[in-house]
């Protein structure tokens, strides 16, 4: 006889065992990694999983490291991040507002245009970017900032999507108290969409934050190594390092860990900002 | 406080082919309370929104205080409106809610404070200021909609079907509460609603509506006893005014199912110098024209007809009988006394007097 709480309990028993088979496996190479940033090594790549020797060594040695200058990649990687990530936020934010909310004639096929386009992945553009920065004379930081900035209109169907959930009526109640569309915007529609803007906020820091793609053909052309951000210059400690790759190693897997710090802080202190709910109220409930 | 004049208007949507209000045309004086009532999608609301300036208007003129409106702004025309999902901002308190619009047009510190208490104290939502719409009730949270128009002083409120998430019994309190606030207030208001109970209740004049257009405007008491034709016969009172397809002839209606009575000297003398003898006509009845007690069966045995009752509710005071002569139903609403079974066979006295009488064609109430 299977009573029907203990059928629930069985099937509560094999969710439970399948994530924690998935949870152990997306945290192993996590896992891994830190691990292998406190071993202590001097022959190159590190053959267990668990450090037979624990040091620091490899995070003092990515800091001071004087062919690779970390400390530098950081500050770059910093600056452009968060440049490109305010001024990214901004327009998503924006760009996503008046398409939920005004109405306009070229509205409609604008949405299908960017559907479209966005469908189309964004290193296709790379070498096309590469030439006009090239010729613009800014293969560098300001040109990354920019290639990151200048798409981050198309990115608006999440925060629409958001904005559409708010009600009309909260606009033109708005509007008759006597607000303008920007005082409607910045008084009612921000206030509303703070989950959206640390969503957008969050996405649009990461992206430069992790980029390879376009920091690594934007900056590979000056060959100062100082002006590299973080992921193209880590990329290099391995690949230019001539045969020396595994002298580097443990370094690079410390800065490995190194720069998945901010990201994990930013995403811990966020997180309560994604629990929307707050136009409860609005309307009837 | 300000007249407003609708001159002729009419809405049409892009891309529609019809127009959603057709030829518009009402003036309201100081302090009237106008209500728009009729069913779902007559344009009630679309007119209400072109008020506001929330919608376009297609053609016809607006004048407030004897200006044109078209073309300003929603916020120029001083005008707060309570809308049906009341449309509280939900990240603000109910005191901010109230203050928003103040604050916007600049208003002093201890000005807006006393505004705010004030309507407030008005409201019973003095303890609730610091609280935000999410932990209100309902009617707490209509009572801040409604805060928030009286705050800013406004000639002119304008409601669009306020009362319609509530639930039955708060409704009915909100109604007179709603009364109350205008008598106090003298607003010229305009009041949307589906419910003819509220415009009943609450109006100076309704204004019946139906597919964009108006049916009539008068007084309750009017739009109530006078119906213009047979859409606000029908739409106004409740359980709605019973219709029957008749043919009259030589001072007698007969509806071919056993219903044949004759029509009061007055009325029959109008419908023969109208022409309707031998014709096709409908006639209507309210359901509280329907008599079953002793005293008016034995006064006018002529007006007797011999039913079958269908279903019958007892409400109480009264109750209301569907009853059917053959194939003919109606319903009346009699003394609870006067309470049948259903099955049972009973003597219901038409109070033809009180009978409307319609053109079958144009549905307009045929009238002296």
């Amino acid at each position: 006889m299977k009573s029907y709480s203990n059928q629930r309990k069985v099937s509560l028993f094999f969710r439970y065992l399948l994530l924690t088979i998935l949870a152990i496996l997306w945290l192993i190479p996590i896992l891994w990694i830190v691990l292998a940033s406190f071993s202590y090594n001097d022959t190159g790549f590190i053959s267990t999983f668990f450090p037979e020797k624990w040091t620091f060594q490899n995070y003092i040695g990515i800091f001071t490291n004087s062919q690779f200058p970390y400390l530098h990649w950081i500050i770059n990687t910093l600056l452009v991040a968060i440049i490109s990530a305010t001024l990214s936020t901004f327009i998503q934010i924006t760009v996503a507002y008046v398409l939920s909310r005004l109405r306009f004639r070229l509205r409609k096929p604008f949405l299908q245009i960017a559907l479209v386009l966005g469908m189309f992945p964004g290193f296709m553009s790379m070498i096309a970017l590469y030439y006009i920065l090239k010729g613009l004379n800014m293969l560098n930081l300001g040109g990354l900032i920019l290639v990151y900035v200048g798409g981050a209109g198309l990115g608006f169907y999440v925060a629409k999507g958001f904005f559409d959930t708010i009600p009309r009526s909260l606009d033109e109640a708005a509007e008759l108290d006597g607000a303008t569309r920007w005082q409607i915007f910045t008084k009612i529609g921000l206030p509303l969409s703070k989950p959206m803007i640390v969503y957008t906020a969050l996405t649009t820091f990461m992206a430069p934050w992790v980029d390879f793609i376009f920091s690594g053909i934007i900056l590979s052309t000056s060959g100062d190594p100082k002006t590299y951000t973080i992921a193209y210059g880590l990329y290099n400690m391995l690949s230019s390092s001539k045969g020396n790759a595994t002298a580097y190693f443990a370094q690079f897997v410390a800065g490995c860990v190194v720069i998945a710090i901010p990201i994990t802080i930013l995403f811990i202190i966020m997180q309560k900002f994604y629990v929307s709910g707050i136009t409860v109220g609005a309307d009837k409930g | 406080m300000v007249k407003i004049n609708l001159n002729h208007i009419y809405k049409k949507y892009p891309n529609a082919d019809d127009y959603s209000v057709s030829d518009f045309d009402l003036h309201i004086g100081d302090h009237e309370f106008i209500v728009f009532v009729g069913p779902s999608g007559c344009g009630k609301s679309t007119t209400l929104r072109m008020i506001a300036g929330l919608e376009d208007i297609t053609e016809g003129t607006l004048e407030i205080g004897g200006k044109v409106m078209n073309d300003v702004a929603p916020r120029d025309r001083h005008i707060a409106m309570v809308f049906q999902n009341y449309a509280l901002y939900p990240h603000m308190t109910v005191y901010d809610n109230m203050a928003f619009s103040l604050k916007l047009r600049h208003y002093d510190k201890a000005e807006i404070d006393k505004r705010v208490k004030n309507a407030a104290e008005v409201l019973g939502l003095a303890h609730l200021l610091e609280r935000r719409p999410a932990d209100l009730s309902g009617g707490q949270r209509q009572r801040v909609a409604l805060g928030r128009a009286i705050v800013r002083d406004a000639p002119i409120f304008l409601m669009d079907e306020p009362l319609s998430n509530l639930d039955a019994k708060l409704r009915v309190s909100m109604r007179a509460e709603i009364a109350k606030l205008h008598q106090k207030l003298k607003t010229t208001t305009i009041y949307v609603t589906h419910d003819q109970t509220e415009a009943m209740t609450l109006a100076d004049r309704i204004v019946v509506m139906n597919a964009g257009r108006i049916q009539q405007i008068g007084t309750p008491k009017e739009v109530y006893n006078k119906p213009a034709n047979q859409f606000v016969a029908g739409f106004i009172g409740s359980p709605q005014m019973n219709f029957f397809n008749v043919t009259y002839k030589d001072g007698y209606i007969d509806d071919g199912q056993g219903i044949k009575l004759e029509v009061p000297e007055g009325r029959a003398k109008v419908l023969d110098a109208k022409g309707y003898n031998g014709k096709a006509i409908v006639m209507g009845l309210r359901p509280e024209d329907i008599h079953m007690e002793e005293a008016f069966l034995e006064t006018w045995p002529e007006a007797v007809v011999s039913a079958k009752v269908v279903v019958s509710e007892l409400l109480g005071a009264t109750s209301q009988l569907y009853m059917n002569v053959d194939k003919t139903e109606f319903v009346g609403v009699v003394n609870a006394r006067d309470f049948h079974k259903p099955g049972d066979s009973v003597k219901a006295g038409f109070n033809l007097n009180n009978a409307h009488f319609f053109d079958k064609e144009t549905q307009v109430t045929i009238t002296d």
